[in-house]
C-alpha cells in the first residue's frame, strides 16, 4: 500500500513545494510510490486521510496553530520541510520588530484587515518527527527523507557543518579570498552550495548541533564583523535560535 | 426562486492563496468575491536594518515561484540607490535568467496548473498514465528552464550568484 | 639513471609526450590572487584520457602547494563500493562488488611536491598493508607515472615538513624535476622515469655545469629547510604520550569549530564513513563510502547516541595523536607529512606543529 501523503503550505514563499515539482527527473518514479491525497499548488484533490504531513512555512496567522495542531492529529508522521517551518526562515525576521506598528507600516489604516502573530516554526506548535533543511529546502536531502520513510529508516542527515562539504569540494574558502562565511557552523546538505558558488553562507540550513558559535564570532571578529553584526546576520535565517527553548 | 452559493475555500493549483465565493439568484451573480488569504508576510518591515547586500537574497523570498524576478528587481533598486550601472554582459546575463524563469513559469502554468482541468482531473498525476509523453516532455522542458535559471543564477528558487553590480561567480562551461 | 634538462619551453611538448599515453593530472590555478599574495591550485585532470592533447597548458609546475593533495584519485571523496538488487523473493540478494569495475585510465600525476609523495606512501601503507583495500589498490596499481617537483623553500607559513623531514623524498615517484633557472633538471627516480627520460630524445642531457648547478641546489634546499625545523620529530610520539593529560588539548581545542577542515584537507586521513542508498522504488541501491573526520562530533557516535569522543578535546587530542603517535605504534612511521594544510585551512589556528612543539618544550627533557 502507498503511503498517503499530504503537504501544506503555511507563512512561505511556497518554494519548498515548488521544489518538489522541481525534481523533475524523479518526480514521475515518486509519484509511483506515494499517494497524493492534498498538495494545493498541483492538485485540487483534498482529502484528510494522510498519514505522512510534510509542512511548508512558518504559522503566522490567529488560526494557523489550529490548523497546525489538526493535522498533527491526522498525520501519523509530520515532516518540517524548508527553513520557513523548521525554523521560521526568513519570516522570523519580523519578530525583532513591534508587531502593531509592523502591520501599520505596511498596511496602514486597512492594518486590522490583515490578520497576523509573531512567527513560530512548526516545532514551536506541533511535535515534528523529521525536518528538511534549507530555504528552499535541499532538494536531495527531500528526496532521502522521502526515501527513508518508505523504507522505514531514519534519514541520513548531516550533523557537521558546511565546511565539510566545501572541503570535498575543493572550494577556495571565502575567508581566504578576504570574505566571510557562517559554513564551519552551519548545518552541511546543501553540498556547500553558496561557497562553491563564490557566495559565503548565509546559514539556510541552521546550526549545526555542534557548532561553535562563539569561537567563529571571534573568528568574525578578526575580518571585521562586531557581534551584533554576527547576530543581525544569523537573524536572516535563524533568528530563532534566540528564543529556541 | 432559485439561489445558488458556491464557495471555492482554497483555489487549487494557482500560485498563491484565494477563495472564491459567489452567491446567484435567478441566474443573476448577486455577489462575486475574490478573497486573498495569502498570509501576510510584512517584507517592508523586515528589511529595516538589514545591509544593503542582503536585500535581493530576503526579498527573493516573496514568492519562490517568480524568485528570480524578485531578485533582479532588488537589485535594479539597490543599484540605482547607489547610482551604480551594470555592464552590458551582466544585463543580458540577468535577462537570460529573468527568460529561464519565464520559461519555467509557463511550463508549470500550463501543463501542471491549468492541463488538469481541460482532462477533467485532480491533477498531472492521472495524466502521467494516460499521456506519459506529453509529461515527460514537459517535465524535460521545465528541468532544461531550471538548467538555465541555474546556469546564471547558480538556482531557479532564490538565486545566489546576482549581487549588487553583477555576479558573484560566472559560470565558464 | 638518466638525467635531463627540460627548458621552459619544451614542457608544452613533455606533457604532451605524456598526454599520448595517460590522461595528465596536474595542478591547475583555482583562483585569483587572494589577500595574501598567493592564489590557490588544486590537482585536476587535464586531457581527457591518452591520446588527447587538450587542456595541457593549464598546468602549473611552480606553485606552492595544491589545496588537496592527490589522495581523491584514489581514494575519492565519495564512491560507490557495492550494487545490490532485489531478488525474486523481494529481499535484497547478492551484491556486486564494484572494486573490480574500477578502471581509471592510465594516469600521470605530475607536479607532485615532496610531502604528497610522502603521504602516498603513508596511505600505502595503510591501504595495502595489514589490511587490503580493493578500491583503493584498483586505482592504484594501474598504470602511473608520478612526476614530483622539489621545493626549494617551504610553501606556506603553516607548512613544518622541515621539521617532518618530507621536504625531499628519493623515492615513491618515477620522475623529479627540479627548478634550475630556466628550466627543470629532470632526473629519474625508477625504472619507468629512466624510460621516460631516453625516449624524450628532444630534451638535452644535463651537462656538467649543470649537474653541479643541481647539486648546489640540493644543498639549499637542506640549509633552507634545516633552518627552520621546529622540533624534533622522532621525539614527538614520546611527548605525545606524556602529554595525553596536558592542558594543551583544552587550550587549543576551545577555539576549535568542529569543523572538520583540517581531516578533509589532510593527505593522511583516510577516514570513511559507509552508508548505503536505494532508489525511490527501493528496488535497488548501493553501499558508499564518503571521506569522514574524527573532529567532527558524529565521527565516534555510536547506536544508541553515545560518543567516544563527545568533547572536543578528545576529538582535538585524538586527532594529533593519531597522527603523531597510534599509527606510529602500527606501522613505525609518522602519519603526518607537514604540508601545513591543516593548519591553512583551520580558520582558527590549530596546528599539529604548535602542539608538537609545545609538547616538546613541556615535555621533550
Ligand atoms: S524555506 Fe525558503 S523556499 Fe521554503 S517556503 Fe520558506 S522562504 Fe520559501
Ligand atoms: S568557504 Fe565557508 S564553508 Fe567553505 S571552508 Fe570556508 S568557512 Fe567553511
Ligand atoms: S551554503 Fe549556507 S546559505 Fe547556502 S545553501 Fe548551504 S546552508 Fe544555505
Ligand atoms: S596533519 Fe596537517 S600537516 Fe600533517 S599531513 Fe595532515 S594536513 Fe598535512
Ligand atoms: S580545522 Fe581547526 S577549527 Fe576546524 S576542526 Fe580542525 S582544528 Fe578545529
Amino acid at each position: 500500500m502507498k503511503p498517503k501523503v499530504a503537504f501544506f503550505s503555511f507563512t512561505s514563499c511556497e518554494g519548498c513545494q515548488l521544489t518538489v515539482l522541481e525534481c523533475e527527473d524523479i518526480l514521475l518514479d515518486m509519484l509511483g510510490q506515494i499517494e497524493i491525497v492534498r498538495f494545493r499548488e498541483a492538485s485540487s484533490l483534498k482529502r484528510d486521510d494522510y498519514e505522512i504531513a510534510f509542512i511548508e512555512g512558518s504559522a503566522s496567522r490567529p488560526d494557523d496553530v489550529t490548523r497546525m495542531r489538526k493535522i498533527r492529529e491526522r498525520a501519523n508522521l509530520v515532516v518540517a520541510i524548508g527553513a520557513c517551518a523548521v525554523s521560521g526562515g526568513v519570516n522570523f525576521m519580523k519578530n525583532f520588530h513591534y508587531l502593531q506598528r509592523t502591520r501599520e507600516h505596511v498596511y496602514g489604516a486597512q492594518a486590522d484587515w490583515f490578520p497576523t502573530t509573531q512567527v513560530q516554526p512548526v516545532e514551536a506548535v506541533i511535535k515534528v518527527d523529521h525536518s528538511v533543511y534549507g530555504c528552499p529546502m535541499t532538494k536531495d536531502e527531500f528526496l532521502e527523507t522521502v526515501k527513508s520513510l518508505l523504507v522505514g529508516r531514519t534519514p541520513r542527515i548531516p550533523q557537521y557543518p558546511v565546511c565539510v562539504e566545501c572541503k570535498m569540494a575543493e572550494n577556495v574558502c571565502l575567508f581566504h579570498r578576504g570574505q566571510t562565511c557562517l559554513g564551519p557552523v552551519i548545518r552541511a546538505g546543501c553540498q556547500a552550495f553558496c561557497p562553491g558558488l563564490g557566495a559565503g553562507c548565509d546559514g539556510c540550513r541552521g546550526l549545526a548541533p555542534d557548532h561553535n558559535l562563539a569561537s567563529l564570532t571571534n573568528v568574525l571578529g578578526e575580518y571585521g564583523m562586531k557581534p551584533e553584526e554576527v547576530r543581525r546576520k544569523l537573524r536572516l535565517f535563524n533568528g530563532y535560535i534566540e528564543v529556541q527553548p | 426562486m432559485t439561489d445558488i452559493t458556491i464557495n471555492v475555500e482554497h483555489i487549487a493549483r494557482v500560485e498563491g492563496h484565494g477563495n472564491v465565493v459567489m452567491s446567484v439568484r435567478d441566474g443573476r451573480i448577486k455577489e462575486l468575491r475574490l478573497e486573498i488569504v495569502e498570509s501576510p508576510r510584512f517584507f517592508e518591515v523586515m528589511l529595516q536594518g538589514r545591509p544593503w547586500h542582503e536585500v535581493p537574497h530576503i526579498v527573493a523570498r516573496i514568492c519562490g515561484i517568480c524568485a528570480a524576478s524578485h531578485t533582479l528587481a532588488s537589485l535594479r533598486a539597490v543599484e540605482d540607490a547607489f547610482k551604480l550601472v551594470p555592464s552590458p554582459q551582466t544585463v543580458l546575463l540577468r535577462k537570460l535568467l529573468l527568460y529561464g524563469e519565464f520559461l519555467q513559469s509557463h511550463l508549470l502554468h500550463v501543463y501542471f496548473l491549468v492541463a488538469p482541468d481541460f482532462f477533467r482531473v485532480d491533477s498531472v498525476i492521472p495524466l502521467a498514465s494516460t499521456h506519459p509523453e506529453v509529461v515527460k516532455r514537459a517535465l524535460r522542458m521545465k528541468m532544461l528552464a531550471n538548467e538555465l535559471c541555474a546556469v546564471v543564477g547558480g538556482r531557479h528558487i532564490h538565486p545566489v550568484t546576482p549581487v549588487p553590480g553583477g555576479f558573484t561567480r560566472l559560470n565558464r562551461n | 639513471m638518466t638525467n635531463k634538462f627540460l627548458a621552459n619551453q619544451e614542457i608544452p611538448s613533455f606533457l604532451s609526450a605524456l598526454a599520448q599515453e595517460y590522461q595528465v593530472i596536474a595542478p591547475v590555478r583555482r583562483s585569483e590572487v587572494l589577500p595574501d599574495g598567493s592564489s590557490r591550485y588544486s590537482f585536476q585532470p587535464l586531457n581527457a584520457g591518452p591520446g588527447d592533447a587538450t587542456g595541457l597548458s593549464a598546468a602549473v609546475l611552480d606553485y606552492p602547494i595544491a589545496l588537496n593533495d592527490p589522495k581523491k584519485f584514489f581514494f575519492p571523496a565519495r564512491e560507490e563500493l557495492l550494487r545490490f538488487q532485489r531478488d525474486g523473493s523481494g529481499q535484497f540478494g547478492s551484491a556486486r562488488d564494484l572494486s573490480e569495475t574500477i578502471a581509471p585510465p592510465p594516469r600521470a600525476l605530475v607536479g607532485l611536491h615532496p610531502c604528497d609523495v610522502a603521504a602516498l606512501e603513508q596511505l600505502d601503507l595503510y591501504f595495502g598493508s595489514d589490511r587490503i583495500d580493493p578500491y583503493y589498490q584498483a586505482r592504484r596499481s594501474g598504470r602511473l607515472l608520478l612526476v614530483a617537483v622539489s621545493c626549494l623553500s617551504p610553501c606556506s607559513e603553516e607548512c613544518f615538513c622541515a621539521s617532518m623531514k618530507t621536504y625531499r623524498v628519493d623515492s615513491g615517484y618515477d620522475l623529479l624535476l627540479t627548478r634550475l633557472g630556466e628550466g627543470f633538471a629532470a632526473t629519474a627516480a625508477s625504472e619507468l622515469g629512466d624510460q621516460w627520460l631516453q625516449r624524450l630524445t628532444s630534451l638535452a642531457p644535463l651537462d656538467a655545469d649543470r649537474e653541479e648547478l643541481l647539486t648546489e641546489v640540493f644543498s639549499e634546499i637542506e640549509e633552507t629547510f634545516a633552518a627552520g625545523v621546529a622540533f624534533d620529530a622522532a621525539a614527538v610520539p614520546r611527548n605525545l604520550a606524556k602529554g595525553y593529560r596536558d592542558p594543551v588539548w583544552r587550550e587549543e581545542a576551545e577555539r576549535c569549530l568542529s569543523c572538520g577542515s583540517c581531516n578533509l584537507v589532510c593527505p593522511t586521513c583516510y577516514c570513511f564513513d559507509v552508508f548505503d542508498e536505494v532508489d525511490i522504488a527501493a528496488t535497488e541501491g548501493a553501499r558508499l563510502r564518503t571521506w569522514d573526520g574524527c573532529m567532527l562530533k558524529s565521527f565516534a557516535e555510536i547506536a544508541g547516541g553515545e560518543n567516544f569522543r563527545a568533547a572536543r578535546e578528545a576529538r582535538l587530542r585524538h586527532r594529533i595523536n593519531r597522527k603523531g603517535s597510534y599509527l606510529h605504534q602500527r606501522y613505525g612511521r609518522l602519519f603526518c607529512v607537514g604540508c601545513g594544510r591543516c593548519a591553512s585551512a583551520c580558520l582558527v589556528d590549530i596546528s599539529p606543529a604548535t602542539i608538537f612543539r609545545t609538547l616538546e618544550e613541556r615535555y621533550g627533557h
